[in-house]
């Protein structure tokens, strides 16, 4: 059975336990958002002097320099294709992940295109299986 | 046990004629069943053997497949490819890609693409062309003469140079009676090869009978040469030893003579590459390919995996067992293959995966679009892009060099060869035969018949048939391997050879076979049976020999023959 003391808000000891308490809920609730904005990864290079550029609709904007880029870059989007999205003038632009390294960014892809054409043959099966990198593309995060 | 010398002849023409049936058979391939029948026998080999392809792995680390397929351009939205097909100016991006993703240069390039025109002004035909002509220094050999008199020669001053020779696929000027100009301006600066859409056996060296007004007319220099060919030239060119071949050694001191000014004639190279290809698959995975595959995508590769050995291929034979399309999966690409579209993302690939894909590779860039008509039925995999097909008999040049297995269709006369072996086989069960039935004479005379029938009659068929089969395997299995041909007709051979020795035999294999174990009831019973079924089934033709003259029309109707030893059965006449 509980002692009348442990339950009551005024004590100093359930005070600190109190503020322990919030700490913990507030680092818990905001760790996803930070765990989510690193899971997207960091240009850490730029491999090439002169980078090009896409919008979020693959429109080509250009090429800048790689001087321009301050790396480590955190990456805040992925365009269409995986292209790889960082601010740079207060925008967001979109590079090739050809052209720059990155940490932290995992591929997760989901088969798309099975190909294949299966008549006529006798080894013919549900899948050519020829694509493997190309019968991907990026799943929504 | 003696056979007589006419009993021999006897044999000799009776399997003479066996095999001139079946040299005409041959030739004339009536429905096509022929050149059916070799190429299923061709097939089930290529199936069978599969995974005894490429041991050393040689072609594997030395060629890779770039692809771009129908998902690739979707994806390629994101980086401005709005359209198919792309820009020149896209085009040549995506080759610079390639020419510099993997830290160094490949060793050779193809690009199995053809360019018909230039497009529209904007476009960037010309930055593609100075982008081509820069990466194979075309400034310093296109105006050699020597340089550009044949396309093996072309390689060998790209080579010289130090730059790197590019090989863009073009319409053989076989079916298409122009040369239209983006082709010309790409023929200034790279190598021109025909892309064989369509073949069967893969050519290495293509002549035509133009004249030379012609030939100059449709951009042909001397003559044309296959995309596997050019990329291998180019690779052994590249190396000390020249692969070993002679004659590249000597294209290599005839490109030094033609940079500084002297021209001197080609040789005659389709004597060393003198038939075309029978381009071998293997069936067992760049172990780098599964492991790019699996970082770019997060799962293995959707296809077969590792390769089982013969056996396991073996059975795997008889679809009735399996189900079309069930239990296996599709093997996977041969070669490492990986889609541009990927290689632009980067996303699971690292340098060294890059490196691995086209620093001093051999690199195959191609299409693998569904509803283009540039498949081929390969007999392993089933349909494959042709980029695949290039990429494959670039690799059987890779791992067998000269030696490389020739297309026996096309090459004389390998009919000629079918039917010498049919009448050898024949030749010898006769024989076979005759030595059984002088056994069973002297049986007879010394009483001795039931002896003979369990120690010599079945081990002497067992002989007979096993040894047809063997000598047909054994041939098989010689020309491949220290021929270079692709298989004779197995299946076709076996089936005539076996077909012959049961006609032969049909009298007595049944009784020899069974009298060796007609002690057992079970037999008995089956021969009984047997027997009746024999007598239910008998033909008209029987019954004809059989049947009473007629009484109306004798001088029309001749006595038929009865057969000795033979009480004939009473038929009503019909």
């Amino acid at each position: 059975m509980l002692q009348p003391d442990a339950i009551l808000p005024t004590t100093p000891q359930r005070k600190a336990a109190r503020r322990r308490l919030g700490l913990v809920l507030a680092a818990l609730l905001l760790t996803p958002s930070l765990a989510t904005a690193a899971s997207l990864g960091t240009v850490t290079k730029a491999l090439r002097p002169q980078l090009r550029t896409f919008d979020d609709k693959g429109q080509p904007l250009g090429a800048i320099p790689a001087t321009s880029l301050k790396l480590p870059a955190p990456i805040v989007a992925f365009g269409v294709g995986g292209s790889i999205g960082v601010s740079q003038g207060g925008k967001t632009i979109f590079l090739r992940g050809l052209d720059v390294d990155t940490a932290g960014v995992r591929a997760a892809c989901a088969p798309v295109q099975q190909v294949a054409r299966t008549s006529g043959s006798a080894y013919a099966a549900s899948n050519m299986g020829l694509g493997g990198a190309a019968d991907c593309q990026r799943t929504a995060k | 046990m003696p056979i007589s010398p006419a009993g021999v002849l006897k044999a000799l023409f009776i399997s003479l004629v066996l095999a001139l049936s079946a040299y005409a058979v041959a030739k004339l391939d009536l429905f096509g069943l022929e050149s059916a029948s070799d190429g299923v026998a061709d097939g089930v080999y290529q199936r069978i053997t599969a995974a005894d392809y490429g041991a050393s792995r040689r072609g594997q680390k030395t060629i890779s497949v770039v692809s771009l397929d129908d998902t690739s351009l979707q994806t390629m939205r994101g980086y401005g490819w709005t359209r198919f097909p792309p820009t020149y100016d896209q085009q040549w991006t995506m080759l610079d890609d390639l020419m510099n993703v993997g830290g160094a240069p490949p060793a050779a390039m193809y690009v199995d693409f053809v360019y018909m025109g230039e497009g529209a002004p904007d476009e960037g035909f010309g930055a593609f062309v100075d982008g081509v002509a820069a990466a194979t220094r075309a400034k310093q050999w296109s105006a050699r003469p020597g340089c550009v008199s044949d396309p093996l020669v072309k390689i060998a001053c790209i080579d010289a140079v130090g730059g790197t020779p590019i090989v863009l696929a073009r319409p053989s000027p076989a079916d298409l009676d122009f040369f239209p100009d983006a082709e010309r301006a790409l023929d200034q600066v790279a190598v021109l090869a025909p892309a064989l859409v369509g073949v069967k056996a893969y050519p290495l060296i293509s002549r035509y009978e133009f004249d030379a007004a012609t030939a100059a007319r449709l951009g042909v220099h001397g003559f044309d040469i296959s995309p596997a060919m050019a990329i291998y030239a180019a690779w052994c060119l590249g190396r000390r030893d020249a692969c070993g071949i002679a004659a590249f050694r000597r294209l290599q001191a005839r490109a030094r003579l033609a940079l500084q000014g002297r021209a001197s004639p080609a040789e005659d190279y389709a004597k060393v590459f003198d038939a075309p290809m029978d381009v071998v698959w293997g069936s067992r995975p760049d172990p780098d390919y599964m492991a790019i595959t699996r970082a770019v995508s997060g799962r293995p590769a959707p296809c077969r995996g590792e390769g089982e050995g013969w056996r396991a291929r073996l059975g795997e034979q008889m679809v009735g067992l399996r189900g079309p399309g069930a239990g296996v999966r599709q093997e996977c690409p041969y070669n490492l293959t990986l889609g541009y579209d990927r290689i632009v993302a980067g996303s699971g690939l690292d340098k060294n995966d890059l490196a691995r894909l086209v620093a001093g590779k051999l690199v195959m860039v191609g299409g693998e679009f569904h509803a283009s008509s540039d498949w081929v039925e390969s007999p392993v995999h089933g349909q494959v892009p042709g980029i695949q097909y290039h990429a494959m008999a670039l690799d059987n040049l890779v791992e067998d060099g000269i030696d490389y297995r020739r297309s026996a269709s096309a090459m004389l006369d390998s009919d000629l060869l079918k039917s010498l072996l049919i009448g050898a086989l024949a030749f010898c069960g006769i024989l076979a035969v005759m030595v059984r039935n002088s056994l069973l004479d002297h049986a007879m005379a010394t009483r001795s018949e039931s002896k003979l029938r369990p120690t010599v009659y079945g081990p002497l068929y067992v002989v007979l048939y096993g040894a047809s089969i063997g000598m047909v395997f054994l041939a098989t299995w010689l020309g491949v391997t220290y021929v270079h041909r692709s298989p004779i007709n197995w299946i076709g051979i076996s089936a005539c050879v076996l077909g012959f020795l049961f006609y032969a035999t049909r009298e007595t294999l049944p009784a020899d076979v069974l009298g060796s174990i007609e002690h057992i009831g079970l037999v008995r019973r089956l021969v009984a049976a047997s027997r009746y079924c024999r007598s239910a089934m008998r033909f008209e033709e029987d019954r004809l020999l059989s049947r009473p003259p007629a009484k109306s029309n004798p001088a029309a109707s001749p006595q038929p023959t009865r057969p000795k030893q033979q009480k004939a059965p009473v038929h009503a006449p019909t």
